[in-house]
């Protein structure tokens, strides 16, 4: 193995802890899907509402461990220096996972049961999507306060603060900022909403777009070559677009959950631009695929690059847009149209982004001289998920389009029309298709491992015996 | 109100909007950056199907003049992302030539 900083080491036990939480949040997915079409699979055992928890929870953990680990793989390199604070930032690593493991366990325990101040704090806060207790949220404060110190204090020693540095300092610190207001809950359920779309909406659609818009740009970078000015005027850029539409785009969230009619206006504008900064990096993936003919080191790096570009367009923006505007939406929501958009748009912004970022450091580890990085198992992983992803949303999209015929708008979204849509052979057929693909996008991840423990490796052994 | 079928077919014109907008985009700057004239003009047949997506909104009654002005707009926005785009890409990238020039290229670790 190449000399390695610690922090980059580090970087790889985060991207290993994060793949096992990917295979469980796949495995978690694939329980939920299955008691879609057999409601007694498991029930009073693992119920459904926990399945589909974990298996949120599950995504939204690996993917910020995955970018946590890609930040500690750049951050020695574009300072020079190793992190400061190594010791403690091993040591939060350790907490978070330790605290990862015990709040699944609670979950998998405690099912069911009463609702109080004690279950806040110890068991769930019951809070979709971030149903994690008061103690692990704190727990999570702490890490991240590491983390921002481990980050912070390292370029200030290091004297050097380049552009990119500058972005990822500000996000981060609006990112666990946000979080904090996921903590904050009132009896009254329409302000209680209002906050807690800060963290759901404000994460995904602006500080995470954000913080993979910067490790994005070390990854061009490193994959490409591309010179340090362009990827950071294109930062820029990204970030204004971004932030300009994403910000105020959370007014989306605020239609039906009883703010004001304002939000109608300014939810259904800027949710009509969220999808130009998405548009404009299909046009910048199409120029530097085309300036630099496909050619690279790495090519699964490459290939989920131009993934990630693609993906962020087509499952953010076409998926988000098609229902966003109210006057569509007071239709749409709560459908299936609503996990098609989520799958598609988790998977192509967020984690093709990681698979990014892991496999920059498998070349760095592993063929850092050379031979090109390139395998079979990864193309077949590749087109495997990016089939089987499509497979999943095209059947949730297929069963979403008859809710909203059959629930909505020829029911009137009454209970007994709910119950129609719920049995009617266009939404109950398509969830054996979406299980179907679920099934198949595990064996695609199976691959992904395989591949990411083998790739490279012989290259590697070359190497030691015969130097290039 | 949207009556029956109509939610449907305003949401499969939300889609081809923006996958309109999309496929425009890629097409576009993908035949300027061949130089293929095919592919440019092939992609004015997204951008046509996109204005088609957002029409097929504007019109629709359920949307007032508030909402037919945004769209309008929005639309409009979409024709010109891929040209306005690519001209700002066209001169940061002659700045990476430049600056490829200055410096060798290492392909397996760069720009650190």
């Amino acid at each position: 193995m190449s000399k390695l900083y610690e922090s980059q080491k580090l970087a790889l036990w985060y991207f290993s802890v994060a793949l096992v939480l990917f295979g469980a949040q796949l495995l978690f997915g694939l329980l939920a899907a299955y008691q879609y079409l057999n409601p007694d699979f498991l029930y009073g055992v693992l119920d459904f509402s926990i399945n589909r928890m974990l298996h949120i929870n599950a995504m939204i953990v690996w993917l910020i461990m995955g970018f946590m680990g890609g930040v500690y793989w750049f951050l020695p390199i574009e300072t020079g220096r190793e992190v400061v604070g190594i010791k403690l930032a091993k040591l939060a690593f350790f907490v978070l996972v330790a605290a990862v493991a015990v709040v699944v366990l609670v979950y998998l325990l405690v099912q069911t049961g009463k609702g109080d101040f004690f279950t806040l704090w110890f068991i769930t806060e019951g809070r979709e999507y971030i149903e994690a207790p008061r103690w692990a949220d704190w727990g999570i404060v702490a890490v991240m306060l590491v983390f921002y110190f481990n980050v912070v204090a390292t370029v200030i020693k290091s004297k050097k603060l380049t552009g990119i540095l500058g972005v990822l300092i500000i996000d981060l610190l609006a990112l666990a900022g946000l979080y904090l207001a996921g903590m904050y809950f009132t009896p009254n359920i329409s302000v209680d909403q209002f906050w807690w779309w800060w963290v759901v909406h404000l994460w995904v659609e602006a500080t995470w777009e954000v913080l993979v818009g910067v490790l994005m740009a070390w990854a061009l970078m490193t994959v490409l070559g591309t010179p340090r000015k362009i990827v950071e005027a294109w930062l820029y850029l990204e970030v204004f677009l971004v932030f300009g539409t994403g910000i105020l785009g959370l007014g989306h969230h605020y239609f039906w959950i009883g703010t004001p009619e304002y939000w109608l206006g300014i939810g259904g504008f800027f949710s009509a631009l969220e999808p130009i900064p998405l548009v404009a990096m299909v046009v910048h993936a199409i120029y530097d695929a085309g300036s630099h003919k496909l050619r690279a080191a790495n090519k699964p790096a490459l290939f989920w690059i131009m993934a990630q570009a693609f993906g962020n367009f087509v499952g953010a923006g076409m998926w988000g847009f098609m229902h966003t505007l109210p006057q569509i939406n007071l239709y749409s929501h709560g459908t299936q149209i609503t996990p098609a958009h989520g799958h598609l748009a988790f998977f192509g912004a967020y984690v093709t982004a990681n698979l990014v970022l892991m496999y920059i450091a498998i070349q760095r580890v592993r063929a850092p001289e050379g031979p090109a990085l390139d395998s079979r198992a990864w193309k077949l992983a590749y087109v495997g998920f990016v089939i089987t992803i499509f497979g999943m949303v095209g059947a949730l999209t297929v069963a979403g389009f008859a809710q909203i015929f059959v629930e909505r708008a020829v029911g009137g979204a009454t209970w007994s029309a709910y119950i129609a849509g719920q049995e009617h052979p266009w939404v109950r057929e398509p969830m054996y298709w979406r299980f179907g693909f679920g099934v198949l996008f595990l064996l695609s991840y199976l691959i992904l491992i395989y591949d990411m423990l083998t790739i490279g490796k012989r290259a590697a052994t070359a190497t030691e015996v015969k130097p290039a | 109100m949207i009556q029956g079928v109509e939610v449907l077919y305003l949401i499969g014109a939300g889609l081809v909007f923006i996958a309109g907008a999309g496929l425009y985009a890629l097409l576009y700057a993908y035949g300027k950056i061949k130089g293929s004239i095919l592919l440019q003009r092939s992609s004015y047949l997204f951008a046509l199907a996109m204005l088609g997506g957002v029409a097929y909104i504007v019109a629709h009654p359920a949307f007032d003049t508030f909402w037919k002005s945004l769209l309008t707009v929005c639309g409009l926005t979409y024709l010109f992302i891929p040209k306005s785009m690519l001209w700002v890409m066209e001169r940061v990238h002659l700045r990476e030539e430049e600056e490829r020039k200055k410096e060798k290229h290492n392909p397996f670790y760069t720009n650190y």
